[in-house]
């Protein structure tokens, strides 16, 4: 993050044990429902209470601990999946880590959709 | 590295298209500094006129003189494409020069000193945003590095990216660069820190003088702000509304006189100016003249312009506004009209009846709220979070968190000119996000990846970023080889895109090249010097003119004293005739001589004294 390291000079050094340890424990985890700290069974109002208190946490702005800027991306990343009932679905349907984006990809990629690659030149040739 | 105690705090700058304002947070509050003229607000112009340059109140005080060399709108050209379509637009209408420069970056053409010199937009923004800077030093008695800077919270990349290369041009560390719209929400939530209990949705209707922004958030009790949604249109606001009235007006003047003036870049400025004020005007009044008299071919122009004649003026604008509101932003935040709790109004442009008219309409005669101040509340909310960045202690700025949003869709080109999004718009930031991609042909050895910025699905209808080629896939079979994206966006918005083979693990940043439009680390360097070049310039025309006028001030009073009865007495006769014949001399001189340097001014100014030492 170019933005964050730049105020040279100012006193924003104080980073607090209890920071560090759930950057650290948010950072470990990889399930969705484990980086909110929340049950399968969950209500969508107990996955926004939780995300708002997690990334008032580890909030690059708020915690500067090393790691806080990923911390903050999983954190609203697994909101952002599990806050909308098409991706939870999926997501506990499919029931791994793995990003629901790529599966998507890999889908088109199977439909024949190339994907992106642009041919550049032949190396056999 | 720099002494503690003795660093200006960083400040907060507003860099608006039309005007911009300064404030820092001081005494536990933020003040709006004033600039020299004692204004809150700076219009962000600059002049160049034969041997100096102006920038603020003094370069659009002169505007209709020397409208070829006066510069503004820097903001509508700022990350831009010559041939983007707004900019060709644009260019009809501005009496300065625009030219195509290398790789398709627009490039503004000014005479300066008898010199034809090009500038980029970020150049001319560099040199506002340094009036700005100067602004505040002279208020705080410091000289001042942090800024956070404001933008459109609709600026794609490019155009963020190069408002932060303005700002490194000038001589400014940007710690950080915020959304318009989120600032003046900050604005508001400090201001009724006290009222705001539990949550409260918010919507912040923009409109300024050339942008168009509406955000949807919630504030939380003890500063907690978190964007859901925004759109806007960064090419609507207060100028296009002028631009109106100017179009009517020359096209009425063509039916009464049968003449065309938008040929005549004077008229057109004198026209353009005042528009503007009768635009001002028909917001507290319901009629308004225009009269310029003598303004092409000495035929006079007079017009009455009523509020119901600029409203049907702008109604097409008026009516985007709205759509935006409801159609973009309150469908996207996935929020129904009637949450909204409170609707903020920000931007000059907000005073308009006809837009509050309408806007309360739509949310059925709800009360807007016009308790911040529409010019300053972008530099208030920009000033708060240059104290939080730079590690205020105050309990209510440190407490505040601010969580924004990606304004737009960023995504790759894949086969058949699709656009793969990898961030979707709305997304918080910052982010990050990586999809793996796979090979089109077998054996394929290097694949290019472009970055484009939009919610089109061609991928060519969007905003390119730009490209970059990233090669040595070990061979196989077409599908087999796998290529992973990954885009990053940090908190002030701005991307960086990776890609990294999968099997080999190579990676590849995207490299900011000529094509994409941006600045080198070479080329930013370079407009840093010349910036610097140029107020150092503009602090020897300074020097020089003062003195100029010491020297002429030193004659007046030299000739004066001459005068008095006991010189004319007690001096020998002799000497007197050598003080005449040097303050003569001098006199002759300085008319001669009126571009003399500094040095031989000064110089000249010494003699005298020397010779005249019995007057002093």
């Amino acid at each position: 993050g170019s933005g964050l390291g730049l105020g040279s000079g100012s006193g924003l050094g104080s980073v607090t044990q209890e920071q560090i340890t759930i950057v650290r424990e948010i950072r470990r985890k990889t399930d969705y429902y484990d980086v909110l700290g929340l049950q399968k069974s969950c209500s969508v109002e107990d996955i926004r209470k939780a995300y708002r208190k997690l990334s008032l946490k580890v909030h690059p702005d708020k915690n500067k601990a090393p790691g806080s800027e990923e911390a903050f991306k999983k954190v609203s990343k697994a909101f952002q999946c599990l806050s909308v009932e098409e991706s939870r679905k999926q997501y506990d349907v499919m029931g791994s880590d793995e990003p629901v984006y790529q599966r998507q990809t890999r889908q088109r990629a199977h439909q024949g959709f190339g994907n992106g690659f642009y041919y550049e030149g032949d190396v056999d040739a | 590295m720099e002494k503690k105690g003795n660093d200006a705090p960083a400040i907060g700058i507003d860099l608006g298209t039309t005007y911009s304002c300064v404030a820092v947070w001081k005494h536990d509050r933020v003040e709006i500094i004033p600039n020299d003229q004692g204004n809150r607000t700076t219009p962000s112009y600059v002049a160049f006129v034969d041997d100096e340059r102006l920038i603020g109140d003094a370069a659009k005080n002169q505007v209709a003189m020397n409208p070829a060399n006066t510069i503004f709108d820097a903001k509508r050209l700022i990350g831009r494409r010559f041939s983007d379509s707004n900019v060709q637009q644009d260019m009809k209408l501005w009496p300065f020069k625009v030219i195509r420069g290398h790789t398709d970056t627009p490039k503004i053409v000014v005479s300066y000193k008898g010199q034809e010199k090009e500038f980029l937009a970020e150049e001319i923004s560099a040199m506002v945003l340094g009036k700005m800077k100067e602004t505040a030093e002279a208020y705080l008695g410091k000289a001042v590095k942090n800024a956070v800077i404001t933008v459109p919270a609709y600026f794609n990349d490019s155009q963020r990216q190069a408002t932060k290369d303005a700002g490194t041009i000038a001589g400014l560390n940007v710690v950080r660069m915020i959304n318009e719209p989120t600032a003046a929400a900050i604005a508001y939530g400090l201001d009724n820190e006290s009222e705001i209990v539990g949550r409260l949705n918010v919507l912040v209707f923009y409109l300024g003088g050339g942008t168009f922004d509406v955000s949807v958030m919630t504030i939380e009790e003890g500063g907690v702000y978190e964007v859901k949604a925004v759109a806007g249109d960064t090419h609507l606001g207060g100028e296009d509304f002028d631009n109106r009235i100017v179009d009517h007006c020359v096209s009425e003047f063509k039916k009464k006189s049968n003449k065309d003036l938008s040929g005549n870049q004077r008229a057109m400025g004198r026209l353009r100016f005042a528009c503007e004020k009768a635009k001002r005007t028909l917001s507290c009044t319901t009629r308004t003249s225009i009269d310029l008299d003598g303004l092409h071919e000495a035929v006079d122009f007079s017009l009455k312009l009523t509020r119901a004649k600029f409203e049907e003026l702008n109604m097409r604008s008026f009516n985007k506004c709205i759509r935006i509101v409801e159609k973009s932003c309150l469908n996207d935040a996935n929020m129904k009209k009637s949450c909204v709790d409170q609707v903020i109004l920000v931007g000059g442009s907000t005073r308009i009846p006809k837009v509050q008219h309408m806007l309360q309409e739509f949310f059925d005669g709800k009360d807007l709220c016009k308790s911040v101040n529409p010019d300053e509340a972008v530099a208030y909310g920009a000033a708060v979070m240059a104290a939080k960045v730079s590690g205020c202690s105050d309990k209510s700025v440190q407490d505040m968190l601010l969580c924004d949003v990606t304004p737009l869709s960023l995504g790759v080109e894949v086969e058949g000119q699709v656009l793969s999004v990898v961030i979707p718009r709305n997304t918080p930031i910052p982010t990050s996000n990586a999809k793996t991609y796979v090979t089109t042909s077998d054996n394929q050895y290097a694949v290019s990846v472009n970055v484009y910025q939009g919610e089109r699905s061609r991928s060519t209808d969007n905003h390119f970023l730009g490209k970059f080629r990233i090669s040595g896939i070990p061979p196989a079979l077409k599908g087999f080889s796998e290529v992973m994206k990954c885009f990053e966006i940090d908190a002030d918005g701005i991307l960086t895109v990776t890609a990294v083979i999968v099997s080999t693990g190579k990676m590849k940043k995207l490299v900011i090249s000529n094509e994409s439009g941006r600045l080198s680390k070479e080329e930013i360097e370079k407009m840093v010097n010349d910036a610097e070049r140029y107020k150092l310039e503009d602090l020897a025309f300074e020097k020089k003119a003062k003195a100029y006028n010491d020297l002429d001030d030193c004659l007046y009073k030299m000739k004066y004293k001459m005068k008095e009865y006991n010189i004319r007495t007690s001096v020998h006769p002799a000497i007197l005739k050598e003080m005449e014949k040097a303050i003569a001399e001098t006199t002759k001189w300085l008319e001669d001589n009126q571009t003399a340097s500094f040095s031989e001014l000064h110089l000249k100014k010494v003699h005298l004294e020397f010779v005249c030492k019995l007057l002093l």
